[in-house]
């Protein structure tokens, strides 16, 4: 009997690809299923990835003289030490990055401040407002607003540049947005400037 | 500097888009919200089901068969308007305009657009790809071969470190050969 349950909210497993509703263990398998939901088919493979062992060595089993207790857990042996704080960690409250090891409370840290890019899972998209910022400017500027709408759109897109370069993706697009952003700041300049001259009589 | 990664796909629907990135330990899904962008991965260790669909998808049928009508409506009302003149050269412009619409609900309609969704343990990755059939195809066997590798690597290294707990015998020193 299929395990039927009406998805909810965020994520919580597999589901139908076409309906959305949970799929049970049961229903999960390899080739083409039928929802029992939607009654639509899809094609699927099903993977059962084996479970990772974590190995925590005691204070016990590697005698006292040879091991640091962890910082957290008093009878666990440490196997590294926070990168940001310098706590001994054992392998349950190790927070391997790939740049290095952190404790629970300075990953939650870190990843709040947002400095560290390897865990950052929220993040503003400069070349995207660089982008709005131009295009909303070349509007603006007919009504002087040139200038603070170019000024914007340099800021967005050098932040843009720097977050481009530092994923690694192409620059060429936000490079064309702070063009924008220079002509639509001169304008911004140079349309107030020629009007002031023109009423004063100094262009002829 | 972030890790190395090439776009697979993206998956582009009326208010949410996402783009879907292979790195060397699984998927990375960057979705816009607003001006921000949310990370998500997928790790292959973590993948429990990859489904391949193909979907019309009603919503992008019916709107635009919708503006499409609505120009040729209003083509027709105000050709029928007319008394004079020669009415073709009034109504190609209504027709050109739902022309565009028209053609994408037909397209759409005939070849559908493939799905490949990757369902990890905490986060699940999506893809659409409404004319590249063979990479929509390419792109499922691909995620499957490795997350099968992936699960290989783990079920080696599990052996591996249970192995290495079993207690040796001592060696065998001073013993006549």
């Amino acid at each position: 009997m299929a395990t039927l349950a009406k998805k909810t909210g965020p994520y919580e497993g597999p589901e139908c690809p076409r309906c959305g509703h949970l799929l049970g263990d049961d229903v999960r398998r390899t080739g083409t299923i039928t929802c029992p939901y939607c009654q639509n088919p899809f094609e699927a493979t099903a993977f059962n990835p084996p479970q990772r062992r974590l190995r925590v060595v005691e204070v016990v089993q590697s005698g006292p003289e040879g091991a640091n207790a962890c910082a957290n857990h008093a009878r666990n042996t440490a196997v590294t030490s926070c990168q940001r704080c310098g706590l001994f960690i054992c392998s349950l409250c190790e927070m391997n990055l790939g740049t290095g090891s952190y404790c629970p409370s300075c990953f939650d840290r870190v990843r709040a401040e947002g400095t560290l890019s390897a865990a950052t899972t929220r993040y503003r998209d400069y070349r995207s407002m660089a982008r709005v910022s131009a295009v909303a400017g070349a509007f603006f500027a007919l009504i002087f607003l040139g200038l603070p709408f170019g000024l914007l759109t340099i800021y967005y897109a050098r932040k843009g540049i720097k977050q481009a370069q530092s994923e690694g993706a192409s620059t060429v697009g936000v490079r064309i947005s702070a063009v924008f952003g220079v002509l639509e700041a001169l304008a911004g300049i140079a349309t107030p400037a020629l009007i002031i001259l023109s009423v004063t009589g100094r262009l002829k | 500097m972030n890790a190395p990664r090439t776009k697979l796909g993206r998956s582009t629907q009326a208010f949410a888009r996402e783009a879907v990135y292979e790195m060397a330990d699984g998927l990375e899904t960057e979705s816009s919200e607003h001006y921000e962008v949310i990370r998500k991965r997928v790790l292959f260790e973590d993948v429990l089901f990859v489904t391949y669909h193909q979907e019309i998808g009603i919503w992008f049928v019916s709107l635009n068969v919708l503006i499409g009508g609505l120009f040729l409506f209003l083509g027709a009302v105000i050709v029928n308007s007319q008394r004079t003149g020669n009415m073709w050269w009034i109504a190609l412009p209504w027709v050109i305009m739902a022309a565009p619409f028209l053609i994408a609900a037909s397209l759409r309609a005939i070849l559908r657009v493939d799905v490949v969704t990757t369902y990890g343990r905490r986060s699940k990755a999506v893809m659409r790809f409404s004319f590249r059939k063979a990479r929509a195809r390419e792109v499922y066997g691909h995620i499957c071969a490795r997350v099968r590798q992936a699960h290989r690597n783990l079920e080696h290294e599990i052996a591996e470190s249970a192995a290495a707990e079993v207690p040796q015998p001592p060696a065998a020193e001073g013993l006549p050969s």
